[in-house]
């Protein structure tokens, strides 16, 4: 976009807004806070609030370079989260798989890399793992996993 | 609403410059970060999802005038979705003219407009 280039910043009244490279910037992207910029990709940027402007191809050329990294990085935390139930619960991927609802093989295709796991899969194990036998416990009002609970 | 004036950008501007992709920009942190979040969308589809909205704006969803930081002159807008309320700031500033999609979020307060008033709690427009 060469349509804004040295303008003063509208959001912040101090800086200048010019295209900067955004490379080792962090961002929010998609439902993920933080998901690194590991590419070039020159976006209009204040130099002091840090407000970008995009029109499509900037948003498209952001994208490029946001959505490698944020597949890779959700997948290793759905991986890690994955595992830390398992080793918490003491329980196999087919129990996890009872437990979450999830059709059979599915964690194994998450642990695996092979499915990137939805945003509300990811919060929950996230959320089970804070406590992971109060979840237990409270899943079990409600799924038939009883034989979990004496194990 | 402050007082009776009504938009400084005439919504027909507005659409002009929706017409031309190359002027027509997008905030990133206070529109098109803030819709990626709520839906999971890439910036493209935010960035995308915010032009509609903008679109679909009537003279009857405006809410004030109000100035940037800088003091550009610019317009904010209440108006519900499929159901859900949208808070829009823009202004057209530059020669040719550019609209900037300042503000596409959530809102966070009440927003009367002529419509009636836009909630902040999704329950969409109640009528005054």
């Amino acid at each position: 976009m060469k349509t804004i280039d040295g303008t003063p910043c509208y959001f912040c009244g101090e800086g200048t807004i010019a295209p900067r490279n955004l490379r080792g910037a962090v961002l929010q992207y998609r439902d993920e806070r933080e998901i690194p910029v590991e590419g070039d990709v020159f976006v209009p940027t204040c130099d002091v609030c840090g407000e970008s402007l995009m029109d499509e191809e900037i948003a498209r050329e952001l994208d490029a370079v946001l959505e490698p990294a944020y597949r890779r990085l959700r997948g290793e935390r759905v991986r890690d989260e994955l595992s830390r139930a398992l080793e918490a619960l003491e329980i196999t991927q087919s129990d996890l798989e009872r437990l979450l609802g999830l059709s059979p093989g599915y964690v194994s295709k998450l642990l695996k890399g092979k499915r990137v796991a939805e945003t509300p899969l990811y919060r929950f194990v996230h959320l089970l793992n804070a406590n992971p036998s109060f979840g237990l416990r409270a899943l079990a009002d409600v799924a038939p996993i009883n034989d979990l609970l004496a194990a | 609403m402050q007082g009776a004036a009504g938009a400084r950008h005439p919504l027909a501007d507005v659409r002009a410059c929706l017409a031309d992709p190359r002027r027509t920009v997008v905030a990133r942190t206070t529109a098109a970060q803030m819709i990626a979040a709520h839906f999971g969308w890439d910036y493209g589809g935010a960035a995308a999802f915010a032009k509609e909205v903008v679109r679909g704006l009537a003279e009857e969803n405006f809410h004030r005038r109000t100035t940037m930081a800088d003091g550009t002159p610019a317009d904010e807008y209440g108006v519900v979705r499929d159901g859900i309320s949208w808070y829009v700031k823009l202004f057209i500033t530059g020669n040719p003219p550019r609209l900037l999609i300042v503000s596409c979020h959530l809102p966070q307060w009440d927003i009367p407009t002529p419509a009636g008033i836009v909630t902040c709690t999704q329950r969409g427009l109640r009528k005054r």
